[in-house]
């Protein structure tokens, strides 16, 4: 369980580098042929249509974005963190947010969501499916699981990379989290 | 090999030597002497002091012998170094 929601602390960052790039193709190319775009930090959108190199280039962008803020916040925090390590925190620790890519099977997602947004705008709630309600609803469960996995994950990789300890430490990660969310939210995605 | 105590069991003060006897001559040293900080350290804490010197001073040999990561054996070396400063200061008070 523990390799789960810590690998950083048995796995050296070569194998971790490695599982992380593995991840990041894997969690591409599932968003391709799923039909999802992570179009900021902790956010995944279904879309109709998408281009091959488009999940590459919002994952890359994300991981740029992670890359820079938790280095400057390790360094922050502890002088001899290594970029190699924050790397490996970065690839590794993003990854279950790519299996959120799942809930658009067969776009199931987006035709719940439009069934349910087209039975509200036509004023009639009653006629809103009980499949899309159920579906959408654990849809938002599962989210919230793989949300807080992400961010454990991300936590204790920041933790043993920067050597963090203390309140400081969890301060500096909640910035880190909301300045990587904020700058994401930022970056144009129209390629 | 026993584990030396290095508390005391009742009122967990710091515990100091009080004879030192040799197995040969049976010539036996009554005083009252400090333990050496290295020995105020925790088992764990020696143990892998004395593996880091053995291994020339490789955190990445440590990380293999050990079977966890750099940064994971970086950060317990940091903690020893912190607690010997610790007890450094302690005992300079």
């Amino acid at each position: 369980m523990k390799k789960w929601i810590n690998p950083f602390e048995k796995y050296s960052e070569s194998r971790l580098i490695s599982f992380g790039l593995a991840f990041y193709v894997i969690g591409s190319l599932m968003a391709y042929f799923f039909h999802t775009r992570f179009d900021n930090f902790l956010h995944m959108v279904a879309v109709e249509t998408i281009e091959i190199h488009q999940p590459f280039i919002d994952n890359l962008i994300i991981l740029v974005c992670l890359f820079i803020v938790f280095f400057v916040f390790g360094k922050l925090v502890y002088q001899k963190t290594r970029a190699v390590d924050i790397l490996a925190l970065v690839l590794t620790g993003n990854a279950p947010f790519y299996l959120m890519s799942l809930s658009n099977i067969n776009d199931l997602s987006l035709k719940s969501t439009d069934a349910i947004l087209t039975a509200m705008e036509s004023g009639a709630a009653t006629d809103i499916s009980g499949f899309a309600l159920a579906y959408l609803s654990i849809v938002g469960i599962v989210s919230i699981a793989v949300l807080i996995w992400n961010i454990a994950l991300l936590y204790n990789g920041f933790k043993t990379a920067a050597n963090a300890k203390g309140a400081k430490a969890v301060l500096l990660f909640i910035i880190a989290i909301i300045l990587s969310i904020t700058i994401t939210y930022f970056i144009p995605n129209t390629y | 090999m026993k584990k030396l105590p290095v508390v005391c069991p009742s009122c967990e003060s710091e515990l100091q030597v009080s004879s030192l006897a040799c197995a040969h001559c049976d010539t036996v040293i009554s005083g009252s002497f400090g333990l050496p900080v290295m020995l105020r350290l925790s088992q764990e804490e020696q143990d892998f002091i004395l593996d880091f010197v053995l291994s020339g001073g490789s955190l990445k040999a440590m990380a293999k012998q050990m079977d966890k990561s750099y940064p994971t054996v970086r950060n317990f070396l940091d903690q020893i170094i912190e607690n010997l400063n610790r007890l450094k200061n302690e005992k300079m008070d």
